[in-house]
C-alpha cells in the first residue's frame, strides 16, 4: 500500500510538471522579445527557458507514462485490499494531522498582517501544541508560547533589526 | 619582518580585538544556524558597529561572522533536516540520518572539525599562495564561467538518489526558478507576470526553507511525542580523534582543496563548492556506509568544502579587489568604511594590515571550533524538546527566515507555495537538492553562455581555444555520458525485474 501511495504521488507530481511546463512554454512562445538590431547576433531571451521547459516536459511525460502503467498493472493485485470510503482514502494519502497542521500554518501566516507577529505567534504555538499534545495543560502551553514569541521578537526585531509586522503596535504607538 | 610582527601583535595583544572577533564568530554561528538568516545579513548589520573599531578589529569581527555563518548552517541541517544556509543543504544528506541513529553529537563533531579544517586549509593557501592564485582569477572569462557552471550542473548525478529522471526534473525546476525575473542581457521581464516582487527574481532563502522545512514540519506532526533520549556526551569525545581524522584524511584534504579553488574563482561561492565536494567525496570515500545514510564523509565534504571557500574568496578580494562570492562582496563594504582599498597596492603599502587580517581570520577559526565544541552539548538538547513545541518553533522560524531578507510577505507566501509543492515531491520520493543546485547555477550558466556567444560572434568553437573551459566541458560530457548509460542500465534492470516478478 505504501508503494502505491508513492506511485500516486508520483503520478500527481508528473501531472503537475506536465501542466506547469506546458503553460510556461505557452507563455514563452507568446511573449514578445524586442531585440531590435541584435536579433541576428544574440541568443533569444526565451531560448534557454524553452529548452529547459521542453526537457522538463519530456521527463515529466516519461515519468507519468511509467507511473500510470505501473498503477494499471498493479491495480488488479490490490483489489482485495482497497480503501473504499473517500475520507479514508483522503487521510491515507494526506494524513489528518498533516492537513490540520498545514491549515494552522496558513491561518498563522494570514494573521501576521492582522494581529502582528507576536500575537499571532502566541496564538499559533498555543493551538498547534495543544492539537499535537492534548494532555498538556493549556496554561503551561500559553506561558511557553508567550516566552517563545517574546524571545523571538526581541531577538529578531531588536537585536537583528528585522522589521516584523506589528500592525496593532503601530496603531497604538 | 617588522610588518609581520606588527600585524600579528595588532590582534593577539589587543583584548578588544580578540573580544570583537569572538562576538563576530558567535553572531555568525547564530545567523548560520537560524534558517533564513545568513552571514551576509550578519555582516551588513555589523558594518556600522565596526566604524569605531580599529581596521583590523573591525575586519576581524566581520570575518568572524563569515566563518561562523558558513559553519552554523550544519547545526540545524543535522538536528532538524533544515539547512541553516543554502550551502548546508548537502549536510542534511548524511548529517540528519546520523542524528536519527542517535549519533547527533558525532555528526556535529565532524561538522565542527571539518569546518575548522577547511577554514585553516584555505587560510594557509591565502597566506602563502595569494599572489600566485590572483593570476588564476584573472584567467577566468565568460567561457570559463559558462563551462564551470555546466560542470557544476552535471553534479546532479551525485545527488540524484536512485532516480536520475526525477533529479533532472528537479534540476530543471531549479533552473527555471532562477531565470524568472529580469533577462540578464536585454533587461526584459521573463515569467514575472507583471508581479512587482517577481521582477527581481526569486530569492534563494524562501525557496530553500520551503523545500526543506515544510515537508519536514508536516512529517514531524505525525511523530509521537516521545521523549527522545539524548546520548550522554563528554566534551572530549565530541571532536573526532586523531585516528579517525587520519582515516578520513583524503576526503578532508581533497574537499578543502576543492572548496579553496572554487572560492578563489570570483562570483562562485559555497553552494557550488559543497555540491562539487560531495560529488568528489563519493568517489574517494573508503567508509562502507552508503552516502545518504549517515556516512561521515558526506558531512566532511559539505562542511570542509563550504568553509574552505572563506579563505579562497578572500584571495581575489584582497589581491585584486574582486569579491570571491556574495559574502565577500558585502565584506568589501567593511573595507571601504575603513578606507582600505583592496588590490595589489594593499600588499605593498600596508602589509601589516594584511597580516593582521590573516591573524584575525585564524583567531576566528579557533573561536568557531571552541564555540561549536562547547555548544554541541547544548545543541543536541534541541532534539529532546517535545515534538509538539518543536513543530511550532520550526514553523515560526521558517516564516521569520523567509520574511527577514526583504521584509515582504511575498517571500513568506513563496515559501508556503514551494513548501506545498515540496510536500508532494517528498512523498513522491523526488530528491530536493538538485532543485537547489539548478537554482544556484541556472542563471549563471545562461548569462555566461549568452555572453560567450555574443563575445565569440556566435562561434561556439571559441571554447576549443580556452584550455580551462575545455577541461570543465570534457569532464562534464564524461559525467553526462556515464550518467545516461547508468540510468538506461538501471531502468532496463528494473524493467526486467518487474517482468520476472510478473511472470512468477
Amino acid at each position: 500500500m505504501e508503494e502505491k501511495r508513492t506511485k500516486v504521488f508520483e503520478l500527481v507530481v508528473a501531472a503537475f510538471f506536465i501542466l506547469f511546463s506546458s503553460y510556461m512554454l505557452y507563455v514563452a512562445f507568446t511573449s514578445k522579445a524586442n531585440m531590435g538590431a541584435y536579433a541576428a547576433k544574440e541568443m533569444h531571451p526565451f531560448a534557454f527557458p524553452k529548452i529547459v521547459l521542453f526537457l522538463m516536459l519530456f521527463f515529466a511525460i516519461i515519468s507519468f507514462s511509467y507511473t500510470l502503467s505501473w498503477l494499471i498493472r498493479n491495480k488488479k493485485k490490490e483489489q482485495g485490499t482497497q480503501i473504499t470510503s473517500f475520507k479514508e482514502k483522503l487521510f491515507f494519502y494526506l494524513p489528518k494531522k498533516s492537513l490540520i497542521t498545514y491549515f494552522f500554518i496558513l491561518v498563522y501566516i494570514a494573521l501576521w498582517s492582522v494581529l502582528g507577529f507576536t500575537l499571532s505567534t502566541i496564538a499559533y504555538i498555543s493551538v498547534q501544541t495543544k492539537y499535537l499534545e492534548r494532555e498538556r495543560s493549556m496554561k503551561q502551553i500559553i506561558l511557553i508560547a508567550i516566552i517563545i514569541a517574546l524571545g523571538l521578537t526581541v531577538l529578531f526585531s531588536v537585536l537583528f533589526r528585522v522589521n516584523l509586522p506589528e500592525p496593532i503596535v503601530d496603531l497604538i504607538f | 619582518m617588522n610588518d609581520i610582527l606588527t600585524g600579528i601583535l595588532s590582534v593577539i595583544s589587543d583584548p578588544a580585538a580578540i573580544l570583537v572577533i569572538f562576538v563576530g564568530t558567535f553572531m555568525g554561528l547564530t545567523f548560520g544556524t537560524l534558517p533564513g538568516l545568513t552571514a551576509i545579513m550578519g555582516i551588513a548589520l555589523l558594518i556600522p558597529v565596526t566604524y569605531n573599531l580599529s581596521p583590523v578589529a573591525g575586519l576581524g569581527m566581520l570575518i568572524g561572522v563569515y566563518i561562523g555563518g558558513m559553519s552554523g548552517g550544519a547545526i540545524s541541517a543535522i538536528l532538524l533536516k533544515i539547512p541553516g544556509t543554502p550551502s548546508a543543504v548537502v549536510t542534511t544528506f548524511d548529517g540528519y540520518p546520523m542524528a536519527q541513529k542517535g549519533q547527533a553529537a558525532k555528526a556535529l563533531g565532524w561538522a565542527c572539525f571539518s569546518s575548522f579544517f577547511g577554514t585553516v586549509f584555505s587560510w594557509i593557501v591565502l597566506v602563502f599562495l595569494s599572489s600566485f592564485l590572483a593570476k588564476v582569477c584573472t584567467a577566468f572569462s565568460v567561457y570559463e564561467y559558462a563551462a564551470l557552471a555546466l560542470f557544476g550542473l552535471t553534479m546532479v548525478s551525485a545527488i540524484s538518489g536512485k532516480d536520475i529522471f526525477k533529479a533532472f526534473l528537479m534540476l530543471g525546476l531549479g533552473i527555471f526558478l532562477s531565470i524568472v525575473g529580469t533577462d540578464p542581457v536585454f533587461g526584459m521581464q521573463r515569467f514575472s507576470f507583471k508581479n512587482i516582487y517577481l521582477m527581481g527574481g526569486f530569492s534563494i532563502t524562501p525557496i530553500v526553507i520551503g523545500l526543506f522545512s515544510l515537508p519536514q514540519i508536516l512529517k514531524s506532526a505525525l511523530d509521537k511525542n516521545e521523549k527522545h533520549s539524548i546520548e550522554k556526551v563528554r566534551i572530549r569525545d565530541i571532536l573526532p580523534k586523531g585516528k579517525e581524522i587520519w582515516e578520513h584524511k583524503i576526503p578532508l584534504l581533497w574537499t578543502s582543496l576543492l572548496g579553496t579553488i572554487v572560492g578563489v574563482i570570483p562570483a562562485t561561492g559555497q553552494s557550488i563548492a559543497c555540491f562539487m565536494a560531495y560529488s568528489q567525496c563519493k568517489r574517494l570515500s573508503k567508509d562502507p556506509t552508503p552516502f545518504g545514510e549517515g556516512n561521515p564523509d558526506g558531512i566532511i565534504a559539505s562542511e570542509a568544502g563550504n568553509n574552505s571557500v572563506c579563505g579562497g574568496a578572500l584571495v581575489p578580494l584582497l589581491t585584486l579587489g574582486i569579491p570571491g562570492d556574495s559574502v565577500t562582496a558585502v565584506l568589501m563594504g567593511g573595507l571601504m568604511i575603513h578606507n582600505i582599498i583592496p588590490g595589489p597596492s594593499l600588499f605593498t603599502k600596508n602589509y601589516s594590515l594584511v597580516v593582521g587580517i590573516f591573524t584575525a581570520m585564524f583567531v576566528g577559526a579557533i573561536f568557531m571550533l571552541l564555540i561549536n565544541t562547547l555548544g554541541i552539548k547544548f545543541f543536541i538538547k534541541i532534539i529532546s524538546a517535545p515534538n509538539s513545541y518543536l513543530v511550532g518553533a520550526i514553523v515560526v522560524l521558517s516564516a521569520i527566515g523567509s520574511f527577514a531578507l526583504h521584509g515582504v510577505m511575498f517571500d513568506v507566501i513563496i515559501m508556503l507555495v514551494i513548501g506545498t509543492i515540496s510536500y508532494f515531491l517528498v512523498n513522491a520520493k523526488y530528491p530536493l537538492a538538485p532543485a537547489v543546485l539548478g537554482f544556484v547555477l541556472g542563471n549563471t550558466f545562461e548569462s555566461e553562455l549568452r555572453r560567450s556567444i555574443r563575445l565569440s560572434n556566435n562561434n561556439l568553437l571559441e571554447f576549443l581555444h580556452r584550455p580551462i573551459a575545455m577541461v570543465f566541458l570534457i569532464v562534464a560530457m564524461i559525467v553526462i555520458v556515464f550518467t545516461t548509460i547508468k540510468t538506461i542500465k538501471s531502468y532496463a534492470k528494473g524493467k526486467n525485474t518487474e517482468l520476472v516478478s510478473e511472470e512468477e
